[in-house]
């Protein structure tokens, strides 16, 4: 592809120069439309009450950058260091748990001659194109007794069905001749898994793990369903909605109020910002990695033929 | 083939089980899983679809009351404009957000440079990672009474306007909202069936003198039509899905509901908080099966004209 960018570089003819010109104009565009709300968002972090009363409304970066409405938040009780601490470690466990699970049964299902495979793999699809829905779902947890616990974060979505599938079909497409030689020398399914097809799935474990984490990270809704007395195990973002809708509204959203009604009335628009910020810092961190794989990841789980 | 049919014909049912144990151990926590929490939920929702849900009698001990949840589900009004509104967002949805990635894609794949091409997909897919919390704290800072937009409207002598409040703005905002999120991400489809496009097609067309628009219509386009066509399919299967109600649940409110209120929020807000459970799950039911026929019947399409489908 680089060869032909650079051939037909060589000489432009007017149309396609015009043509250049438009989609560099569009694109740039289009990439003002998308860093402009998030630059935005960054500065007013940063701005001081005074500085934005001084030179109106309209501004945007902050001649003298404060960080006092980060320090704010560690100030208030500990409401947000919780908050970031249980989101930390729901992305943790359960990724660690969902990816674990969903490769185990798409292992079992990808081995070619396992007796029961047609049934267990029919079993699991039913699971992708049907579902109980919210209310008959919030009552299993009910009755398991998860609600107001972590884990009613964490086991509701434990097997994620489609990554099943994803695995089953990288799993089968691994080249039959080093499972073959492997098992000529005695290796069992154990070792086979864990010493031989886990090392050489890298790729798919890492672009599924980052993807489920992301997934953890950003998730609000089943924390605000379950987690109803319970404050201490409030994730950051169920935190900042209710930061959000709280201040939005001018009045708590029945039951589900924030952990600390301090913090919700006397932040300003900057604190409730760097909290926004704050909440994305980690997504950003692992942005790089995520980049490295999504392009295989989406492509293995759109189409696969 | 032939080594797995050797694999498997060395070993009678007995030895294969023996040597499968481990893994069917392995495989027993995911699936006493999704028997509890996939499958024992399908059967509440089919046992409640048909109950009249109190509190006191729980699930088992609450009276059956027929069809009377699915009358109700096609009868009232309340109910029929929870349909119209998931079925609008969805279309809307669908049909704002077909065209924009495939022209950004072409866009991005005729860029002459490949470091400018490389940084602004790098920068347009960031969106699809924030949580729509996130999404909604931007769109709070711009769209608000005292927001970004409404500033600059004060300084050009302009009036304020109540975007979050005002029911007509309720559609473009979310709508638009979703496409600032996704439209980067879902470039890379197209991008990928780009990219495996045969670059001599192009030097031929350079060769009869074809101009930028011959070549997209004539090389571009065709390369790209089945994922085109898997994509609209797909799209379809979707159609009583795609509302996302995790992201309405964020941006509406009572003084939009008559556009805003979609099966999911309605769910949510009735069912699980005034414990419409009955009625819930009939609604659930309705939109399970529905969804599952779109699905099947969409995959059939794209197989039969796209030659994918997702299994």
């Amino acid at each position: 592809m680089r060869a032909k960018k650079k051939r037909r570089g060589v000489r432009l003819t007017a149309a396609e120069k015009a043509y250049q010109t438009v989609i560099y104009t569009l694109v740039g565009l289009l990439l003002l439309i998308s860093l402009f709300p998030l630059v935005y968002v960054v500065c007013l972090s940063f701005t001081s009450q005074q500085e934005l009363y001084a030179r109106g409304p309209l501004m945007v970066v902050p001649y003298q950058p404060t960080l006092r409405a980060y320090r704010q938040i560690l100030g208030y009780s500990n409401a947000y260091s919780t908050a970031f601490g249980v989101s930390a470690l729901r992305t943790g466990v359960g990724t660690l748990l969902t990816t674990a699970m969903s490769m185990f049964l798409g292992y079992g299902l990808s081995r070619k001659d396992i007796p029961g495979k047609r049934v267990l793999l029919f079993l699991v699809m039913v699971t992708v194109l049907y579902g109980g829905g919210l209310i008959p779902t919030f009552m299993v947890v009910q009755q398991t007794g998860l609600l107001d616990t972590f884990w009613s974060m964490v086991i509701p979505g434990l097997v994620n069905s489609w990554n099943v599938l994803v695995f089953k079909q990288f799993f089968s497409n691994l080249p039959e001749e080093i499972e073959e030689a492997a098992y000529i020398d005695g290796c069992g399914e154990t070792r086979m898994l864990f010493g031989i097809v886990m090392p050489m799935s890298l790729p798919v474990l890492a672009a599924l793990s980052l993807f489920a984490a992301v997934g953890h990270w950003n998730a609000w809704f089943d924390a605000m369903i379950y987690i109803q007395s319970q404050k201490q195990w409030i994730p950051l973002q169920l935190l900042l909605h209710n930061l959000f809708v709280d201040a939005n509204l001018g009045f708590s959203t029945g039951g589900i109020e924030v952990f600390d009604i301090e913090a919700v009335t006397s932040s300003s628009t900057s604190v409730r910002m760097a909290v926004t910020v704050i909440s994305t810092v980690p997504i950003l961190c692992v942005y790089p990695f995520l980049q490295k794989y999504f392009v295989k990841g989406v492509y293995v789980g759109a189409v696969k033929g | 083939m032939t080594t797995s049919r050797t694999l498997s014909s060395r070993h009678s049912l007995k030895g294969r089980l023996r040597r499968y144990l481990p893994i069917y151990l392995l495989m027993l926590l995911p699936f006493l899983y999704l028997i509890i929490y996939r499958y024992y939920p399908i059967v509440l929702q089919f046992v409640l679809a048909f109950k009249r849900y109190k509190i006191k009698g729980g699930i088992w001990g609450s009276d059956w009351v027929g069809g009377a949840n699915f009358v109700k589900m096609f009868t009232s009004n309340n109910i029929s404009r929870l349909f119209v509104n998931t079925i609008r967002i969805s279309v809307l949805r669908l049909v704002v957000g077909f065209f924009p990635p495939i022209i950004l894609s072409i866009m991005l794949f005729d860029m002459t440079s490949e470091r400018f091409r490389r940084i602004s997909q790098s920068i347009l897919y960031i969106p699809h990672f924030f949580s729509w919390v996130v999404i909604y704290g931007i769109v709070l800072v711009l769209f608000q009474t005292e927001g970004y937009i409404n500033n600059i409207r004060i300084a050009m002598g302009m009036e304020r306007v109540e975007y979050l409040l005002l029911r007509d703005y309720f559609l473009p905002i979310l709508i638009g909202s979703g496409l600032w999120k996704g439209l980067g991400w879902s470039t890379i489809i197209y991008l990928a069936a780009l990219t495996s496009i045969n670059p001599e097609l192009y030097e031929v067309a350079k060769i009869d003198g074809a101009g930028p628009l011959k070549r997209i219509w004539h090389v571009t386009l065709p390369g790209i039509k089945s994922v085109v066509v898997f994509v609209l399919v797909m799209n379809l299967g979707s159609i009583l899905s795609a509302a996302g109600t995790e992201q309405i649940l964020l941006f509406y409110g009572p003084s939009n509901y008559a556009v805003s209120d979609v099966i999911g929020t309605w769910v949510y807000r009735q069912g699980l908080g005034k414990l419409e459970y009955g009625l819930s799950s009939a609604l659930a039911m309705f939109e399970s099966t529905v969804g599952l026929m779109m699905v099947l019947i969409s995959n059939a399409l794209a197989r039969r004209f796209a030659g994918v489908g997702i299994w």
